[in-house]
């Protein structure tokens, strides 16, 4: 276990002390983006870690990002306000999150859908007054283009 | 772009469920990883190589602007420890992590004593 935690984990000293700096208060944050009710169970698989941990106080914020660009109050902002940003640069913050979210789930809705209906050919054609995409899948029921 | 996330939303993203239901397929099983197909399982759940490469890479982007933002915030000179992705891609995005942050692993002076025996 020593040295293996899940990725995306800042840790941030908060009140550490020089001549011992293992015994001061820690708060440790990590980005969630399950879905919301699995947040409890998902801040359950740090508690035997912690444990661990020789320090005075540990404070763990998972910060939830829904992979649908949602932000909320208790889950996200008042988060990123504990890791001491104001109220503008945490709502800021949290704006450059949900552009980043809403992006990569464009980016992974066409990358998917491209990969399970790959195109053999995609030709623009002129169909009465106006131009038509035309495609042909490669699938199973297609068996002469998936041989050629 | 926004038209996906409103699919997402209302629950109309076309997965296999829907593809089923309308009779353009016959298995409920995402073509790429054979696992229960949903909306939930395109944007975050799919374990196909490429596909769960963007989902990590999506995470680790969230991590350094987060990291970014704590950085200009008032606990900016207390960060010890940050994983996030390589340090080639920090570095893409212009962020300079603190040289004793620089490590991918917890310090080992943060675990209980008794700990070092036995892992």
């Amino acid at each position: 276990m020593l040295g293996h935690f899940p990725a995306g984990f800042l840790m941030l000293v908060y009140m550490p002390e020089i001549d011992s700096p293992a015994r001061g208060k820690y708060t440790l944050s990590r980005l969630s983006t399950v879905k919301i009710h699995g947040l409890d169970a998902s801040m359950k698989q740090h508690e035997v870690p912690f444990r661990c941990l020789k320090a005075k106080k540990i404070i763990l914020h998972t910060i939830f990002l829904d992979v649908g660009g949602s932000i909320y109050n208790s889950h996200t902002l008042n988060h990123l306000k504990e890791l001491g940003l104001d109220t503008q640069k945490a709502h800021k913050t949290a704006l450059k999150l949900r552009a980043h979210s809403v992006l990569c789930a464009h980016k992974l809705t066409t990358s998917s859908r491209g990969r399970k209906n790959p195109v053999a050919l995609k030709v623009l054609v002129w169909s009465r007054g106006r131009l038509v995409t035309l495609q042909i899948l490669i699938s199973p029921s297609f068996s002469l283009v998936t041989r050629s | 772009m926004k038209r996906n996330i409103f699919h997402y939303r209302s629950g109309t993203l076309l997965n296999q469920k829907h593809a089923v239901r309308l009779q353009k397929s016959t298995s409920l099983q995402c073509p790429l990883c054979q696992q229960a197909d949903s909306a939930f399982h395109v944007l975050s759940g799919c374990q196909h190589t490429i596909i769960s490469g963007v989902i990590t890479e999506r995470h680790n982007v969230a991590c350094r602007l987060i990291m970014t933002a704590v950085s200009k915030g008032s606990l900016a000179g207390r960060l010890v420890h940050l994983d996030a992705g390589s340090t080639n891609c920090l570095a893409q995005q212009n962020l300079q992590v603190p040289e004793h942050a620089n490590v991918r692993t917890l310090p080992s002076w943060l675990f209980d004593a008794r700990l070092y025996a036995r892992d």
